[in-house]
């Protein structure tokens, strides 16, 4: 338990400690010495320049996150496409029948002349 | 140069870390005059030798200088409390490297100086002692009390420094001042005391 008088001592030695540490001269010179040469750095060293300017594609690209979710969408629409051609029944049957009974009986895969020849249109209810 | 100080001596430190950012040659020594003797200060009572603390006050301003491109004047750090922490790490870091290379180090040996006749000698056994006793604190403790009674420091600046609570900073330096008292209480004549 420290006693009043003993608070009394410790606040002098405290009070004594404060200002003890004057950084000497020799200290002083190195101090400035580094802050010269960090700041002939930075003012030597010229601002970051901002990117060149990017074409739409850039900027359409960074909007979507940059190449690496480019190639990412793409990988996924080359896929879907790949599917829906090797296999339109597995896609119908993931649909639970519904790409069937909304084309009118058409399917997912009609005949190639039945885009120009109107019957696949006609059919559909969609 | 010295034409520089009047104008500078009036700005903040913030200020001035811009202005030594841009490159103005006052300002460099006008945050010296006012930051280094602090972090000198609390470096020497902390490690409780003087070239280690130079060396580390030298190490806290140099990373000071370097910080200054990216320094925000508004809303950013203060520079002192900032040097404070770098202070407060680097004492860390110094103390741990030492109690590794010698744990049998007896952190009374200062104490054990010859005692000087001269007033001078006399305050120089006077910090001994305090140092030593110091270095009988846990780290945080002996970082909370430096801070708060030799440096002055609000409960809340010191926060931020050693980044714990204010209530953690209150409970830190209430215990480290109550510990300080007890290892001092055997040396009271030689630390003045009784007079």
């Amino acid at each position: 338990m420290i006693d009043d008088r003993d608070d009394a001592g410790l606040e002098a030695l405290f009070r004594a400690a404060r200002g003890a540490e004057a950084p000497g001269d020799d200290l002083v010179a190195r101090v400035l010495a580094d802050a010269a040469e960090v700041q002939a750095e930075l003012t030597a060293a010229p601002a970051p320049r901002p990117r060149a300017g990017r074409g739409w594609l850039g900027g359409l690209v960074q909007t979507i996150g940059g190449w690496p979710a480019v190639s990412g969408v793409t990988l996924a629409g080359l896929a879907g496409l790949a599917i829906g051609f090797s296999a339109p029944d597995l896609v119908d049957s993931w649909s639970g029948g519904q790409i069937w009974t909304l084309s009118g009986g058409a399917g997912t895969m009609p005949e190639i002349g039945a885009l120009w020849d109107g019957t696949w249109e006609e059919t559909g209810d969609v | 140069m010295s034409q520089d100080l009047p104008a500078v001596s009036r700005l903040s430190d913030g200020a001035l870390m811009v202005l030594f950012a841009n490159g103005d040659p006052g300002a460099a020594r006008a945050l010296t005059t006012r930051l280094l003797p602090r972090a000198l200060s609390h470096a020497a009572r902390v490690l409780g030798d003087r070239a280690e603390a130079e060396d580390v006050a030298q190490e806290a301003m140099m990373r000071l200088w370097k910080a200054a491109r990216d320094w925000r004047q508004d809303g950013g750090a203060e520079p002192a409390t900032w040097l404070y922490r770098v202070v407060a790490n680097l004492c860390v870091d110094r103390l741990r490297r030492a109690r590794r290379l010698d744990p049998l180090d007896d952190p009374d040996a200062a104490a054990d100086s010859t005692p000087g006749v001269e007033a001078r000698m006399v305050e120089t056994e006077r910090m001994a002692a305090l140092d030593a006793a110091l270095a009988n604190l846990p780290e945080r403790q002996r970082q909370a009390v430096v801070l708060r009674h030799i440096e002055g420091l609000s409960n809340p600046e010191i926060a931020m420094i050693l980044d714990v609570g204010v209530e953690a900073v209150e409970s830190l330096t209430a215990r480290g001042k109550r510990a300080l008292g007890a290892v001092l209480a055997g040396r009271k004549e030689a630390l003045g005391y009784d007079r």
